[in-house]
């Protein structure tokens, strides 16, 4: 069930006495006015780090993890800066990572879900789209930013650019693990391995390195790891 | 070709690169006007340089263009300095809570460059430029600017602004003469110089020498009360970045201008237990080993004056230290402020309201220390130090919040 204002309000006052188990968010927001707001999530700030996909030098994103350590960040995205009193112009149609100016952490019981502000939902900026925050993760939330519209708009660290919202979660979780937690910075993170799918693409991804062994190069101009469909 | 038209050319180069970085993503707001009023100096030496050519006089052409060649080559380093400032491989987050901190000891207008160095020398003396007065340059090594860990010695660079600012030479001006002469020892001059006799000439002879052991005495003492300034802004922390960058010793040769390492290390283990009640436990100054100097037998002799009259001296460089500190009312770190900060991170959050950047320095290097002991592989160090100076990194973006909430508008 999600929680409501005065629900949210109550665990941010916890979190604040002991971050072990209440929800903490800092710089902590106006608690009195999440409690009266009658709104059942709490709006989260735009911080001051983007990045952005290196596009002069990236040619496609394969969802089938790499095995060359660290490979995704450093070579697929690069960062920007924003000050505060500063926009960050997002041109329709383009994408970039952004992160909340608060740090978050819930504890083992609650679990979040991140949305956009129907203000900014309204003006062709879609917020969010991953938007789960499981139990136990701590650090700055990655939002992914689009602009749908057809203006260019300005994004401004320190504007409300989101929501989250909070639900207990019921039975006993081991605490998130993931690679993306403790992080101020957005962040493309490293592909997951998943081994249903290296299996699923085996003999496409043998095929490929055994021509990329022997000299020959892919006509479809896709990186050693991709299937070649044309073959199929 | 004309030499005024290459001068030219040499100038319109330096302006692209110019009107290139302003127009740039340039994340903090000191840099375009240090660039502008770069930009403006050269403009005014080339409306010189056309105005000599216009009135056809050979010799204020030469002298023009070399003094555009000098301003030139004076100019390039800042600029590199500032170029490398604008990369996204520093902690931009550090910018402000250091400008506050310089503000409170210079003038309001002061400005810092914080910028990382490809070239970079620990504790040199920051490139004070003349026609940018109001500026401070701190640079950190390249690779690691946006560690937390190292960032007290930043409280040494800006300490070296505010000997200048405040004209504290002038404070220590005659004790450290009066100390020099006292420290002098005519025999020493006599086992090194032949030519030296007691006759009329000698007192020049002594002269010279207590001159050149008074310059070397007044650098020392700068140096000195530069790392004692980081100290008392940063305490312990200031101590444990000096070893991570110093140790072990390169075997470096010490300079004149320089006390040595293990010198400066003891003064710091001194006054630190003394005043602060820090007692260094995991350093010592031998790990700071420099090589033995090659010097005339004169610059050992004035470097042995100096270091000699300085013998003591720290106690009253600290008192000094301690009155600016003081009179610029900022908050100054503490143990109390360090554990609270701690706190937070032992549960993976940065501080909601920390007091100063000392606090937060000194809670990182106490969270790596005990995440990091004896037993951790490399790879966990690596994750350790990467989480601590990310909660610490937001943990100062929470102090220029909390300095900005306060502003009235």
């Amino acid at each position: 069930m999600t929680f409501s204002s005065k629900e949210i309000s109550k665990h941010i006052c916890a979190g604040s006495s002991d971050a072990r188990n209440g929800v903490v968010i800092i710089p902590p927001p106006d608690v009195k006015a999440v409690e009266t707001s009658g709104e059942s999530a709490v709006s989260l700030r735009l911080g001051r780090w983007f990045a952005s996909i290196k596009q002069t030098s990236v040619t496609e994103l394969d969802v089938l993890p790499s095995d060359s350590e660290g490979a995704s960040e450093t070579t697929s995205s690069k960062y920007h800066f924003v000050p505060f009193g500063h926009p960050f112009v997002i041109h329709p149609g383009r994408f970039v990572l952004g992160s909340t100016l608060e740090w978050i952490k819930l504890p083992a019981t609650i679990s979040g879900y991140v949305a956009g502000k129907s203000t900014w939902g309204r003006r062709g900026i879609i917020i969010e789209t991953a938007a789960g925050v499981h139990p136990g993760f701590s650090g700055c939330l990655t939002l992914e930013i689009a602009n749908l519209g057809e203006i260019p708009v300005k994004l401004r660290p320190g504007m409300e650019i989101c929501q989250l919202f909070l639900h207990a979660v019921s039975g006993e979780d081991a605490a998130s693990q993931t690679k993306l937690a403790g992080l101020r910075r957005p962040t493309l993170g490293k592909v997951k391995t998943d081994h249903i799918l290296k299996k699923l693409s085996y003999g496409a991804t043998l095929e490929s390195s055994l021509k990329k062994g022997s000299g020959s190069a892919t006509s479809s101009g896709a990186s050693p790891s991709e299937p070649n469909t044309s073959k199929k | 070709m004309r030499p005024e038209i290459i001068a030219r050319l040499k100038l319109d180069a330096i302006f692209e690169q110019i009107n290139s970085i302003i127009n740039s993503d340039v994340p903090f707001e000191n840099a375009p006007p240090a660039l502008r009023t770069m930009k403006d100096v050269l403009e005014r030496m080339q409306e010189r340089l056309i105005n000599s050519v216009n009135l056809g006089k050979g010799n204020l052409i030469d002298s023009a263009i070399i003094n555009i060649n000098l301003k030139i080559l004076q100019f390039l380093p800042i600029i590199g300095f500032i170029l490398r400032s604008t990369n996204t491989r520093n902690a931009f987050e550090l910018f402000d809570p250091l400008q506050d901190l310089s503000q409170s000891f210079l003038t309001k207008d002061s400005r810092i460059l914080l910028s990382s160095e490809w070239d970079y020398i620990p504790f040199v003396y920051p490139q004070t430029v003349k026609d940018l007065p109001t500026f401070t340059f701190i640079g950190l090594p390249a690779s690691e600017c946006s560690n937390l860990l190292i960032f007290p010695l930043t409280g040494h660079e800006l300490a070296h602004s505010i000997w200048g600012s405040l004209g504290l030479e002038n404070d220590f001006y005659a004790d450290l003469l009066s100390r020099v002469k006292q420290h002098f020892d005519k025999n020493e001059l006599k086992k090194i110089d032949p030519t030296y006799k007691d006759d009329i000439f000698a007192s020049t002879a002594e002269s010279e020498i207590i001159g050149e052991a008074f310059e070397l005495a007044i650098a020392h003492c700068e140096e000195i009360f530069c790392d004692l300034f980081g100290l008392a802004l940063f305490r312990e922390s200031y101590i444990k970045a000096f070893y991570y960058v110093l140790s072990p010793g390169v075997g470096s040769k010490q300079e004149p201008h320089y006390p040595t390492n293990e010198r400066r290390a003891e003064i710091l283990a001194y006054q630190s237990e003394k005043r602060l009640n820090i007692r260094s436990k995991t350093h010592s100054g031998d790990r700071l080993t420099q090589n033995a100097p090659q010097w005339s037998k004169r610059t050992a002799l004035a470097v042995q004056t100096a270091e000699r009259a300085l013998q003591g001296f720290d106690d009253r460089i600290w008192e000094r230290v301690v009155e600016i500190v003081e009179r610029s009312k900022i908050h100054r770190p503490s143990d109390e402020g360090a554990q609270a900060v701690l706190k937070n991170f032992r549960l993976n959050v940065p501080h909601k309201s920390p007091k100063c950047l000392g606090n937060i320095t000194n809670a990182c290097w106490l969270r790596f220390e005990e995440t990091t002991g004896a037993g951790v592989s490399f790879e966990e160090a690596r994750e350790n130090l990467i989480r601590i100076n990310e909660m610490g990194l937001k943990t100062v973006e929470v102090l220029e919040f909390h300095r900005r909430m306060k502003v009235d508008i």
